[in-house]
C-alpha cells in the first residue's frame, strides 16, 4: 500500500480549448432538448440524467465494491483475477440482456423479436464465460506447480 | 504508486491515474464511432436539404448502423470501468480548488449521467422496451450531443494529466502493481469483447448462433428473417389483403397512375440483393424481386430530378412515409418489391408491396406501399 497522491488540478491550454470547443457543443445539446421539449421533456429528463448518475453512485459502485471486498476476504490471490473476471462478465451479460431476459419490449404478434429462452440463453452465455474463467484457473494452478514455488504473500487488491 | 485522490480505502491499481487513462482513450474512441456513426443515422433518417443517401455500397448503412449498436454495447463494460476507477474522486475534499476545476467537475454530471442513459436508452430501444418518459431517437440524439460536448471538456481538462501516465514508464510502478493493473484492464477489455461476442450475431450472420444476448436473430422471423412492426400492429391487415388494392403515382407527374395488383405484376421486374438493416443494429440481406421505383417514375412522366415520398397503407403512428431523394429514387437497385427469395412477401413483410432500397435505414423501407407522391 502506498500514500494516495495529490490529485492534478486541470492545467494547460488543452483546458482552454477543451472548454471553448466543449462547452458550445454541450449548449447546442441542450438547447436542441429544450427546443424539442415536446419529445424531450425536459424535467423528466433531466430527473433521469441526474437519477443515472445517484443510481451509479449510490448503488451500483457500491455494490461491486462489497462484492469486491467479499472477494478480497474469501478468495486467495492467485485465483482472484480469474473469479472476479467471471463476475464481472456474468454481471454485463445480465445488464445488456436485461430487456429481453425480464421478456421487456415483447410483442404477442412478433416473435422475431427476443425470440430466444433467454434464461437458457443467458446462463449459456455464463457458462461460456465461466469456462474460460476455469481454464484460466487451471493454467494458474499448472504454473504453480510447475514453479514449486510458495504463493507470493498476500497483498490487497 | 500513484492513485487518485481520495479516502485510502481505495488502494488498488484500479483507482490510478494510468488504469484511468488507459480506459479514458478507450471510451473516447467507442464514443466518437457512436457519435459519427449515430449523425450519420440522423441524416439519413431526417436529410437536411444538402444531404443526398449515398445508395453505394449498398450495405454502407448496415456496417455503420451495426458498429453504431455494437460499439455501444461493448462500451458498457468499458464505461462501467472508467467509472469504478475514478469513483475514490467523488468523495475528493474539498470538492474542487479553482473556477476552472468547479467547472470541470460540474460538467462531469452531464457527461456521466448522459453517457450512462446513452448506453441505458440505447440497449432498451434494440428491445423495443421504452421505460422511460420521453421520445428515444430524439432525446437519444441531443443527449448524445450534450455528452460529446461534456466530453471534449473532460478531455481538455485531463490531457496533461493522462498523457503524463500513458507516457510514464514502467518504472516508476512496482511490477506487481503494473501486473494488477494489466489483469485488470485485461479484465474489462475482455468482458467488453464477450459482450460483443454474444450480441454481434445479429448483424454478422455466421456468429448469429453466439447472439445469446441480442434480441434479434438475422434468421428469426416470417420468411427466415426478422419484422420490426407487423402488420397486426400497423394496423393494415384487411386494406393489405383487400381486392381493392391499389398504387397511386401522382404529384409533379405528366400522367397520374392507378395501378390494380394484376397490373403491376404485368409490369417488367428486376431483382437485387440488399440488405434489411434496421437503426437497432440487426440487419440481413434479401434477394428482393419488383417494379423498379424509376420504372414507375418513367411511366408517370415524371422528371428526372424527382423526389418521392413514399406512403403505407398504415393510417397512423410514425415510420407510415419515407421520402426517396434523387439519387434514391432514379438508382436501379430501388424496388417496389413483390416477392423476396422467390416468395410472395409475407404480410408482416409488407405484402403485397414493399420499398427496398440500397443502403436505407430500416425504418426508411416503407411497407404496404399504396402511394407514390412525385415532388
Amino acid at each position: 500500500m502506498s500514500a494516495v497522491a495529490p490529485d492534478t488540478p486541470p492545467r494547460g491550454a488543452s483546458v482552454w480549448i477543451g472548454m471553448a470547443v466543449g462547452i458550445p457543443v454541450f449548449a447546442f445539446g441542450i438547447a436542441g432538448a429544450l427546443v424539442n421539449s415536446r419529445a424531450t421533456q425536459p424535467v423528466k429528463f433531466a430527473t433521469w440524467l441526474v437519477g443515472a448518475d445517484v443510481a451509479h453512485d449510490a448503488i451500483v459502485a457500491p455494490v461491486v465494491g462489497l462484492v469486491g471486498w467479499l472477494l478480497v476476504r474469501l478468495v486467495r490471490k492467485p485465483w482472484r483475477a480469474p473469479i472476479r473476471a467471471g463476475l464481472i462478465a456474468s454481471a454485463c451479460a445480465v445488464a445488456v440482456a436485461w430487456a429481453p431476459l425480464h421478456g421487456y419490449g415483447r410483442i404477442p404478434d412478433n416473435p422475431s423479436l427476443s425470440p430466444l429462452d433467454y434464461a437458457t440463453a443467458v446462463l449459456t452465455a455464463i457458462g461460456i464465460v465461466w469456462a474460460v474463467c476455469t481454464v484460466w484457473i487451471a493454467v494458474i494452478a499448472l504454473r504453480r506447480r510447475s514453479a514449486r514455488e510458495p504463493s507470493p504473500p498476500e497483498s490487497l487488491s | 504508486m500513484s492513485a487518485a485522490q481520495g479516502p485510502a480505502v481505495f488502494t488498488s491499481s484500479s483507482h490510478d491515474e494510468r488504469t484511468a487513462s488507459v480506459l479514458g482513450v478507450a471510451l473516447g474512441v467507442s464514443f466518437t464511432i457512436c457519435f459519427v456513426t449515430g449523425l450519420f443515422s440522423h441524416v439519413a433518417q431526417n436529410p437536411p436539404s444538402w444531404f443526398l443517401l449515398p445508395t453505394h455500397p449498398v450495405g454502407l448503412y448496415r456496417v455503420t448502423q451495426g458498429v453504431h449498436v455494437a460499439t455501444g454495447i461493448a462500451s458498457v463494460p468499458l464505461l462501467l470501468a472508467k467509472l469504478w476507477t475514478v469513483f475514490p474522486k467523488l468523495f475528493r475534499w474539498p470538492p474542487f480548488d479553482s473556477l476552472v476545476d468547479a467547472v470541470e467537475r460540474l460538467m462531469l454530471v452531464p457527461l456521466i449521467g448522459g453517457s450512462l442513459l446513452l448506453l441505458f436508452t440505447g440497449i432498451a430501444n434494440i428491445s423495443d422496451w421504452y421505460p422511460f418518459p420521453f421520445n428515444f431517437p430524439v432525446t437519444h440524439f441531443w443527449t448524445a450531443w450534450i455528452v460529446i460536448g461534456a466530453l471534449i471538456v473532460h478531455i481538455g481538462a485531463k490531457w496533461t494529466t493522462s498523457r503524463r501516465a500513458l507516457a510514464r514508464t514502467r518504472v516508476r510502478d512496482e511490477p506487481v502493481v503494473e501486473r494488477d493493473r494489466r489483469v485488470f484492464l485485461a479484465t474489462m477489455f475482455g468482458a467488453a469483447g464477450a459482450v460483443t461476442l454474444f450480441t454481434i450475431g445479429q448483424t454478422v450472420r455466421p456468429l448469429q448462433r453466439l447472439a445469446l444476448l441480442a434480441p434479434r436473430r438475422p434468421d428469426s422471423g416470417p420468411q427466415g428473417f426478422p419484422v420490426n412492426r407487423t402488420a397486426n400492429a400497423a394496423g393494415v391487415v384487411t386494406s393489405a389483403r383487400s381486392d381493392s388494392f391499389r398504387l397511386v403515382v401522382e404529384g409533379k407527374v405528366a400522367h397520374r397512375l392507378d395501378l390494380s395488383l394484376a397490373e403491376l405484376h404485368a409490369l417488367p421486374t428486376s431483382s437485387a440483393a440488399l440488405p434489411i438493416a434496421c437503426v437497432d443494429g440487426w440487419s440481413t440481406s434479401q434477394r428482393w424481386s419488383g417494379v423498379r421505383v424509376r420504372d414507375l417514375l418513367d411511366m408517370a412522366g415524371a422528371p428526372h430530378d424527382a423526389r418521392v415520398t413514399v406512403q403505407s397503407l398504415q393510417r397512423r403512428r410514425s415510420y407510415r412515409t419515407s421520402e426517396l431523394d434523387r439519387w434514391q429514387a432514379h438508382d436501379p437497385d430501388t424496388l417496389l418489391a413483390t416477392t423476396v427469395n422467390g416468395e410472395p412477401l409475407h404480410i408482416d413483410h409488407g405484402y403485397p408491396l414493399r420499398l427496398i432500397g440500397p443502403d436505407r435505414p430500416g425504418v426508411m423501407q416503407t411497407k404496404w406501399v399504396t402511394r407514390l407522391v412525385v415532388r
